[in-house]
């Protein structure tokens, strides 16, 4: 069985009191991820910009998105749940799931339960969609459409005409929005946005392919997909095929991988509780690292002073596709979870009127179902080693000091110049690979590679023995022996350079980066000892404003310098240099 | 009797004895011919290096970034990173920033000294030398190499020197830039204060397709097939 919530964020605000207004959306990144129904009805949909939906909505309330709050407003309706079953498991905030054979027997069959569950909830002010089905997927699904509840084992048959979209909609879950895939980044949500791009991905490609409903999928052998689409295509067919998600491989843990903390004193208040369940979190990532596992559903359980012991189970939203909870996503949900606690606790402090309450005393993480860690695909950067790991916080915070464009890696493409070798990549962008990496590039410079690329090359002047210009003719040969070269001071450099900035490196600052003494070194007037040259390069003929025609030479100076100069638009240029 | 034998050992350790005084997990990898320019045969972690020569910057990275090192380049925007590469680099652990706010660069080398193994640093980005200071007392402390290139501040407890380049293969207008060695010296402090010289050669490891394909270029462009498109080829302002 699952509960659905809609617009759980927005009913969330709601109830925490943040606004009371009929027409609310919810931004993340600049992008509606849940909007109200009075809203809706005014146009306002999911991944719509901030702009475009005050547009549509002059009056709308606009709130950041707050997983914090989502999951704190949630804890009632968990508690309320947990007055059914003892097993219900929380996805994320505003959906929950449990198995429903012991309560259904209980109270009388799955429509007497979700009744009763409906009345339960509404009874706590919560208007929530409930679906029985053979699976997860499935009941999400029936609770959106007419008939929630699908009989055991027609699973298959219920989901056989949706389109193949439905994955994406209930399994995407918040954080698909068509922005976070026009950007590409996988900042903010790390792994859960990158999963849920694959999938999107995947289902695109199903539906190129020409299978457009689940049933379709479905009737695909199952060898075939597997074979073709790896383990996210495995676990899809099985969402389609009315098939338990989970892998038949997960188990119970060992009973050593349980982590716990005493609180000396009891905590109540919320920022200790931040710090106590990122380190809870390590550790318990950590030790089932040690034993090569991967949990996919977390037990949080606490005791207070009170003696009141407290449990919920958190499930991994795409358990199976990618593993289990990072760490990070391990201390989100203990943190949202001991949020909404003391909350809770908080409140009924109040509500009882005495003086103390009782704060959380012990906190224990229990892997609750565990998968074997059959290796995550690893990052662009390689292993998780802890310096890797050290390094990305590093650059993380870089970012955040100087703004996300600012740190870079360096990634190979093509070209013939040598500004158009290497590209930058802001931290934490996903890059293709052009396929002009690796090429040969006919009409590059020969080994060894310039050491220093000027990002605007330094006007220069190239003379033969008699102080006239050098100029290359069109066979490709200098009208003169080149004997002296005049190279402008850096600072004497006016527009019209032709740039070789990527236009990654961004600024117009002129700034060639070198120190001092470099400068005066290369402003002088220097004797050319030896000369290599000229190589015609004549490129992109066919676009305008890409073109470039040049002559290229590389010298030696009497100060032991080499140079590659390039005679492009009747003028010299020092390009890069050898130092 | 014991004086004359403790004598000797020293005699015999001679600057050996520097060399073992450090902690092997003290000393970050480095090419094998970069080795004799420092005292404690490797890089010791926590030193400042100034090194204004892009090249030998990019030999100092190349071992260490290969076994794991990460490395970030701040505020030299000229470096070629095809060099980098070439000179053996990892540039899957390599970051630059290339153009900090000046104001913010002394934070954002913090942040990087913190977690990195390497920091280049860029001249004239640090304005005040409080701010070098704290830069390299923060190295010492968490065990990174500050490369500076050049202008630090402070008295770098390294400083290595190109004193003369060689180039072979030009020859007026033919061949191309093919072997190149740097003769390179140090000064510095304490123990790296005695000067020490090398001879690197820089050779990247050779690429035969584009050096064939640069070769081939060479040889078209004394006899072009398309004559008359290439005598206004070079003159037009484009």
């Amino acid at each position: 069985m699952t509960i659905w919530c809609p617009d759980w964020p927005v009913v969330a605000a709601r109830r925490v009191g943040e606004t009371d207004d009929e027409r609310v959306a919810i931004l993340r990144a600049n992008r509606v991820v849940a909007a109200s129904s009075a809203a809706r009805s005014e146009g306002v949909v999911r991944a719509m910009r901030r702009r475009e939906a005050q547009s549509r909505c002059p009056d709308i309330v606009l709130l950041t998105d707050d997983p914090g709050r989502d999951a704190r407003a949630f804890e009632p309706v968990a508690a309320t749940i947990d007055t059914f079953t003892p097993r219900s498991e929380i996805v994320r905030p505003g959906l929950c799931q449990f198995p429903t054979r012991g309560p259904s027997r209980y109270f009388g069959g799955d429509a007497a339960l979700a009744e009763k569950l409906t009345a339960a909830l509404s009874a706590i002010g919560v208007e929530a969609r409930i679906g029985v089905a053979d699976g997860p997927f499935a009941a999400a699904l029936a609770g959106r459409s007419s008939t929630p509840i699908v009989p055991a084992g027609e699973s298959t048959t219920f989901l056989a005409p949706y389109a193949i979209d439905a994955l994406v909609a209930v399994e995407g879950g918040r954080a698909v929005t068509r922005a976070a895939r026009s950007t590409r980044r996988a900042s903010t949500s790390g792994t859960n946005d990158a999963d849920a791009l694959a999938l999107i991905d995947l289902v695109d490609l199903l539906k190129r392919l020409g299978i457009r409903t689940l049933g379709a999928l479905a009737a695909m052998p199952f060898l075939d997909i597997a074979a073709r689409f790896g383990p996210l295509g495995e676990r899809t067919w099985r969402l389609a095929a009315g098939l338990d998600e989970r892998p038949v491989s997960s188990r119970r843990p060992p009973a050593d991988v349980v982590v716990s903390a005493e609180l000396d004193p009891p905590v109540d208040r919320v920022d200790t509780v931040a710090f106590l369940a990122k380190a809870l979190a390590d550790e318990l990532a950590d030790r089932l690292a040690e034993h090569g596992l991967a949990c996919t559903r977390i037990s949080i359980e606490a005791e207070t002073e009170r003696g009141d012991h407290l449990a919920r189970l958190w499930r991994h939203e795409r358990a199976g596709a990618t593993g289990g909870l990072t760490a990070a996503g391990l201390a989100d949900r203990v943190r949202w979870q001991l949020d909404g606690w003391l909350h809770a606790l908080h409140k009924a402090g109040d509500d009882r009127s005495d003086s103390g309450f009782g704060g959380i005393t012990v906190l224990r993480l229990v892997p609750d179902e565990v998968v074997p860690e059959t290796g995550r695909q690893l990052g662009l950067w390689g292993g998780a080693g802890a310096a890797d790991e050290r390094a990305a916080r590093a650059f993380a915070r870089v970012q955040g000091l100087v703004g996300p464009d600012a740190v870079c890696t360096v990634h190979e493409t093509g070209g013939r110049r040598p500004a158009d070798r290497m590209e930058l990549v802001p931290w934490g962008d996903k890059r293709e690979v052009p396929a002009s990496a690796g090429q040969p590039w006919p009409g590059s410079l020969p080994l060894p590679h310039p050491t220093i690329v000027y990002p605007f090359p330094l006007p220069a002047e190239v003379l033969d023995s008699t102080g006239t210009h050098v100029r290359v003719g069109g066979r490709g040969e200098p009208t003169a022996v080149p004997a002296v070269l005049r190279v402008s001071a850096p600072g004497a450099i006016t527009t019209g350079a032709p740039t070789t900035a990527t236009p990654t490196t961004g600024a117009g600052e002129r700034d060639t980066g070198l120190s001092g003494s470099a400068t005066r070194r290369l402003s002088q007037m220097q004797t050319i000892t030896q000369w290599a040259g000229p190589w015609p390069l004549d490129e992109r003929w066919w676009d305008v404003e890409n073109h470039r025609r040049q002559a290229r030479l590389q010298l030696t100076t009497e100060v032991g310098d080499a140079h590659v100069v390039v005679l492009e638009g009747g003028a010299w240029w020092v390009e890069a240099s050898y130092q | 009797m014991e004086k004359p034998v403790l004598a000797l050992s020293e005699l015999q350790l001679g600057g050996h004895v520097q060399k073992f005084g450090i902690a092997q997990d003290q000393l970050l990898p480095l090419r094998s011919d970069l080795m004799p320019l420092f005292p404690w045969g490797g890089i010791k972690r926590g030193t400042v290096v100034e090194i204004t020569s892009s090249v030998l910057t990019m030999a100092l990275l190349a071992e260490a970034t290969t076994q794991g090192s990460w490395a970030a380049v701040v505020g030299s925007p000229e470096m070629g990173l095809a060099a980098a590469r070439g000179q053996g680099v990892a540039l899957e652990r390599l970051v630059v920033v290339h153009r900090p706010p000046l104001d913010q660069a002394a934070a954002v080398i913090a942040a990087l000294v913190d977690a990195l193994d390497f920091v280049v640093v860029g001249p004239r980005l640090l304005q005040r030398s409080v701010d070098a200071h704290r830069l390299s007392a923060r190295a010492r402390e968490r065990g990174s190499v500050l490369v500076s290139r050049g202008g630090w501040l402070e008295g770098p407890d390294v400083s290595l020197h190109v004193r003369a380049q060689h180039f072979t293969g030009m020859a007026e207008g033919h061949g191309h830039l093919a072997g190149w060695s740097i003769d390179v010296e140090t000064s510095g402090r304490g123990a790296a204060s005695r000067p020490r010289r090398a001879r690197l050669t820089l050779a990247e490891a050779a690429d035969t397709t584009l050096e064939s394909a640069a070769t081939s270029t060479a040889v078209s462009g004394s006899a072009p097939p398309h004559d008359e498109q290439h005598v206004v080829a070079f003159e037009r302002v484009s």
